[in-house]
């Protein structure tokens, strides 16, 4: 029983983690996207991207799964059948918003002088970008990074109630028959990974420490 | 010939006249001071010859040549983005808060423009930066972080770091004022070895006594003009205007 249930589960969390990763390779290019919209000299750039980052911020992840599945169909009569990618892209708009305003955080953090030292030396904007700003940029970001990876993590449970058989399903399909210990038990997947995310990241942090 | 020419250079910031008609010249292997009160200009003045600042009218020609030049009614015609960017390299800069790329080390510090903009091999680049950071005594240091060097040896890093480019000019905008007392001293006499080696220089300044001992000219600034500019022995002891003497007097009054 054990095992089988083990094998359920971690089956389950494969696809937990399926959906994670497949967030952040949505979420973490499309945050920086939204970053420079809401940073952009632009007010009909600027004004409805920070209005996009509020409704999201504002609103439960919950709900927007929720119009991200029954929208097309309710508006364009689509129905989609694929509920992975609906959930998946729900999640990456989601992320995306949070990362952004971490991103513009660590952006605005830099000292004007880093910019101005760049230009004087004939440095083009995308090389003062890509050379002096983002590396900064990373380092600050890590740690809030690292606190959004981990709640991205537990948040992938909103899944199972969209028919996504990530592990939060599987477990709830013993408790259908009763069986109420392997809920606990997905705890403990989620418990493994984070620790090795929290890791991970203290790797990262200790890696960019050379300078400050 | 003269290396700069400046010429009726206006400038203003939200309807503040922050410039109000600066024009100079200057000679090759000229080092030129600055001095004035703060929100005189003078850094304004600065930021707008090495193009951190535009100006809104007036000209700018190096070595004779326009590099901004002026319609009719003198407002200022700037070339483009690109073509600035390649004569904005004549003007190196060093800045009061020095400004080095904090996550690089001292020599990727220096070698980064003249390998991503001059296109110099990465040897080449590292060999003159090594010839350099001598010059400026910092030799030992090159692997180090900037955050791992006093204010001094990060200020004499960032005159390092301007002097790769090989900057016709080379401007610094008070570049003692967020150092030690202790420590500017390491500075100026980098400075000084550099007249030496006929290095033509802007320096925005309050060390008072280094302007004397430096500079060629010494610029006052007030109010966005230029009160008085002359052989800076001639500024120092027998200043004309009576703004000039008003400030030599408080200066030398707090020394």
């Amino acid at each position: 029983m054990f095992f089988e249930v083990t094998w359920t589960l971690l089956k389950g969390f494969l696809k937990s983690v399926e959906l994670f990763g497949l967030t952040l390779v949505i979420a973490l290019p499309l945050g920086l996207i939204i970053s420079f919209g809401s940073m952009s000299k632009f007010k009909f750039i600027k004004y409805p991207v920070k209005c996009l980052v509020w409704i999201i911020r504002g609103t439960p992840l919950l709900l927007q799964i929720f119009i991200f599945v029954y929208a097309p169909g309710l508006l364009f009569d689509i129905s989609i059948s694929n509920r992975f990618l609906v959930c998946l892209l729900a999640f990456g708009l989601n992320y995306a918003c949070y990362f952004s305003e971490i991103y513009r955080g660590g952006i605005e953090s830099i000292s004007i002088g880093q910019y101005e030292a760049g230009k004087v030396l004939g440095l083009s904007k995308n090389q003062i970008f890509g050379k002096i700003i983002l590396p900064q940029v990373v380092k600050r970001i890590v740690p809030p990074m690292g606190n959004e990876f981990i709640t991205l993590v537990k948040d992938t449970a909103l899944a199972n109630i969209f028919q996504v058989f990530e592990i939060m399903y599987m477990a709830s399909n013993y408790m259908s028959k009763a069986i109420i210990w392997p809920f606990f038990y997905a705890g403990v997947f989620y418990l493994l990974f984070n620790g090795i995310l929290t890791l991970l990241f203290s790797y990262f942090e200790k890696r960019l420490s050379y300078y400050r | 010939m003269s290396i700069l020419e400046v010429k009726n250079i206006e400038k203003s910031f939200n309807k503040t006249e922050v410039l109000k008609g600066i024009s100079f010249e200057m000679k090759e292997g000229e080092v030129l001071a600055i001095i004035g009160r703060s929100g005189s200009g003078k850094s304004t003045l600065l930021r707008c010859l090495n193009f951190l600042e535009r100006a809104e009218k007036g000209e700018i020609l190096l070595n004779g040549e326009y590099i901004v030049k002026s319609d009719e009614d003198n407002f200022s015609i700037y070339p483009e983005e690109s073509e600035l960017c390649k004569k904005g390299l004549n003007f190196g800069m060093v800045f009061q808060n020095f400004n080095l790329f904090p996550h690089k080390s001292i020599l990727n510090n220096l070698t980064l423009a003249p390998i991503l903009v001059n296109k110099i091999s990465k040897d080449e680049a590292e060999k003159n930066a090594r010839a350099i950071l001598k010059r400026v005594g910092l030799s030992e240091k090159e692997k180090n972080y900037p955050f791992e060097l006093s204010g001094g040896q990060q200020q004499r890093a960032a005159i390092a770091r301007a002097l790769c480019m090989k900057p016709a000019i080379l401007c610094f905008d008070e570049p003692t004022s967020a150092l030690d007392p202790e420590l500017t001293g390491e500075v100026l006499k980098v400075i000084r070895s550099l007249k030496e080696d006929n290095t033509t220089m802007i320096v925005v300044t309050h060390e008072i006594a280094f302007a004397r001992d430096v500079a060629d000219k010494i610029m006052f600034m007030d109010d966005g003009q230029i009160i008085e500019i002359g052989e800076s022995k001639e500024i120092f002891y027998n200043p004309k205007h009576p703004r000039t003497k008003e400030f030599m007097q408080s200066i030398l009054k707090n020394e």
